[in-house]
């Protein structure tokens, strides 16, 4: 760690640095801030507001399929939090727990779908779902989104398999517990921050993912970033600008979230 | 921040103690392995398998033989060519730039800021990268768009450029604000790790700001600008949705190519053989970023 950083004043150097910085943070930031920002904009144009309206909001109320489109990416998303969380915990235990030749191999697979381009991904499947004769839609959509979450889930319950101490297991071993018991009444408590925390980072990425839904939609179903993508291709609103203000601000309160979910592990294993 | 660290090879040591009878852990690594083979590796080895097929000129239906026919298309056509071009050329240019922003700013995280401000200054960086794609670059059209946000806001300065939108310039920035927060990352973790006492050390022995940079400070932060560049380059050039709604329509890139065939062209195996052309760049990224990266200084 910097063992200067607490020198008394700061050089110019570090003070330009700051304000560099500073500025690389509004860069960031800008693109979320005009949204907002306009969404309350009473002229439904792209400037500076003049004023304040909720009307934005009350349109979106009464806009079908955006509603529609909000539901359905939301039950999808529910349903790969769980899925992926669950599949990201048995692969972070065996992987954590095994040694076999070609684990390497194993471990280097699973972030396989983090490194192919979206694109491409996206293509295999429709290819594959057409070989396979299985019907573009809901189901395909679901699976999709399980595939590159997972990665993330993974590297998030896997941090909280390396955090806690081995030797508690042993001892329940030693104590007489079980597999089964060990593993529900010892590990899992340990691990849980982590697998919530990966529940909700799937959650957060299956809600805003749009690459591979593009693909494997079909035409039947539209989650919330299909709609917003036609919209803003082909008829502009104001409307856009409301959902996407309730978008921004639920996905960083779920952020925060699982934040606070990683300070719980952390706690937990240095309790441990 | 755990949400970017990478399980490294870590365990090894606890693992190699580890007593017999457990939860059969492999037969847990099952369902998920399944899940990948079914539905990643195996579709992509049936996109390399139709990568070879032809699409009869006559009755548009799919020929199941064996032809390099694709390839060849795309090695000979001036146009794949140059779309190939431009999109490595567009992808080096964000890269660049994003470079010249991620730097500074991981080094001031990483080495200036206080320790115990890491955690809030990392979780600034990541807010925006967490906040969706599609509307952040729907945001974007509005700010860079002529009457949009940035002429309402700075209109009256003379000589601003307006009217960006459907320019390079807009794909150009659009891609820095989408994948910025992925370079700024590893960088971070590699200033956090610089030992202060070298620059010290080189200034104390009379050697320039200038020169201590080059020769101490940027040497050692090699790897995590090794691995800011390859994580910011490879979903820059495998990109479709930022040059189609942020660029014009002559300026596509091999994306937008590709997802061209499985819509308006529906012509599958092209946009097989070019999949797997974009996919072996992709592999070529991935293993400088092993080569010249160490992995495990970055995320442990």
């Amino acid at each position: 760690m910097a063992s200067s950083a607490h020198r008394s004043g700061l050089s110019l150097g570090d003070r330009l640095l700051r304000i560099y910085a500073g500025l690389v943070y509004l860069f960031l930031f800008a693109p979320i801030i005009v949204v907002v920002i306009s969404s309350f904009n009473p002229s439904g144009r792209w400037n500076v507001p003049h004023g304040f309206t909720m009307r934005w909001y009350a349109d979106l109320m009464k806009d079908d399929e955006i509603l529609h489109a909000l539901r359905t990416s939301l039950t999808i998303a529910v349903l790969v939090a769980i899925i992926s969380s669950l599949l990201g915990l048995l692969a972070a235990y065996g992987l954590s727990r095994t040694r076999f030749p070609g684990r390497g191999l194993v471990q280097a697979l699973f972030y396989l779908p983090m490194l192919v381009p979206g694109v491409v991904c996206g293509i295999a499947l429709v290819i594959w779902f057409n070989k396979l004769g299985i019907a573009t839609g809901f189901l395909t959509i679901l699976i999709a989104h399980v595939l590159v979450t997972l990665p993330f889930t993974l590297t998030l319950i896997m941090t909280s398999f390396y955090g806690f101490d081995r030797r508690l297991e042993e001892a329940a071993h030693d104590l007489g517990a079980n597999d089964w018991n060990t593993f529900w009444k010892v590990t899992f408590p340990l691990v849980l921050p982590g697998v919530i925390g990966g529940a909700l980072i799937a959650f957060t990425l299956s809600f805003d993912e749009f690459v591979l839904t593009f693909f494997v939609a079909g035409g039947g179903v539209k989650t919330l970033p299909l709609v917003i993508y036609s919209r803003i291709r082909y008829l502009l609103s104001p409307v856009i600008n409301a959902i996407a203000t309730v978008v921004i601000v639920f996905s960083i309160a779920l952020l925060l979230l699982s934040q606070v979910a990683q300070v719980i592990r952390a706690r937990k294993a240095e309790a441990a | 921040m755990a949400t970017t660290s990478l399980p490294v090879e870590r365990e090894t040591s606890r693992t190699a103690k580890a007593p017999r009878r457990r939860l059969g852990g492999g037969l847990m690594l099952l369902p998920p392995l399944a899940l990948l083979f079914i539905f990643l590796v195996l579709p992509l080895i049936l996109v390399l398998v139709y990568s070879f097929y032809t699409l009869n000129p006559i009755t548009g239906l799919m020929q199941q033989d064996f032809s390099l026919q694709n390839y060849k298309d795309i090695v000979n056509s001036s146009l794949y060519l140059k779309i190939f071009w431009r999109t490595f050329q567009i992808a080096i240019v964000a890269t660049a730039v994003a470079l010249l922003l991620a730097y500074p700013m991981g080094y001031a995280i990483g080495a200036v800021a206080p320790p115990r401000l890491h955690g809030l200054l990392l979780l600034l960086v990541i807010i925006p990268f967490w906040t969706s794609y599609i509307v952040r670059t729907y945001a974007w059209i509005g700010i860079l768009q002529s009457h949009g946000f940035l002429d309402s806001l700075l209109g009256w300065v003379p000589g601003l450029p307006t009217e960006l939108l459907y320019t390079r310039t807009a794909v150009i920035i659009g891609f820095v604000h989408v994948y910025l927060p992925i370079m700024i990352l590893p960088i971070f973790a590699s200033a956090r790790n610089l030992d202060r006492r070298l620059i010290e050390a080189a200034q104390d022995l009379g050697a320039s700001p200038w020169r201590t940079f080059w020769r101490v400070t940027f040497p050692l932060t090699l790897p995590g600008i090794v691995a800011g560049i390859v994580l910011f380059f490879i979903p820059t050039f495998g990109s479709f949705v930022t040059p189609q709604l942020l660029g014009g329509t002559g300026d596509l890139m091999v994306g937008n190519v590709i997802a061209d065939q499985f819509g308006e062209a529906f012509n599958w195996p092209f946009g097989a053989a070019l999949s797997i052309v974009m996919t072996i760049v992709v592999i070529i990224g991935m293993a400088i970023f092993f080569k010249f990266a160490d992995v495990d200084a970055i995320y442990g």
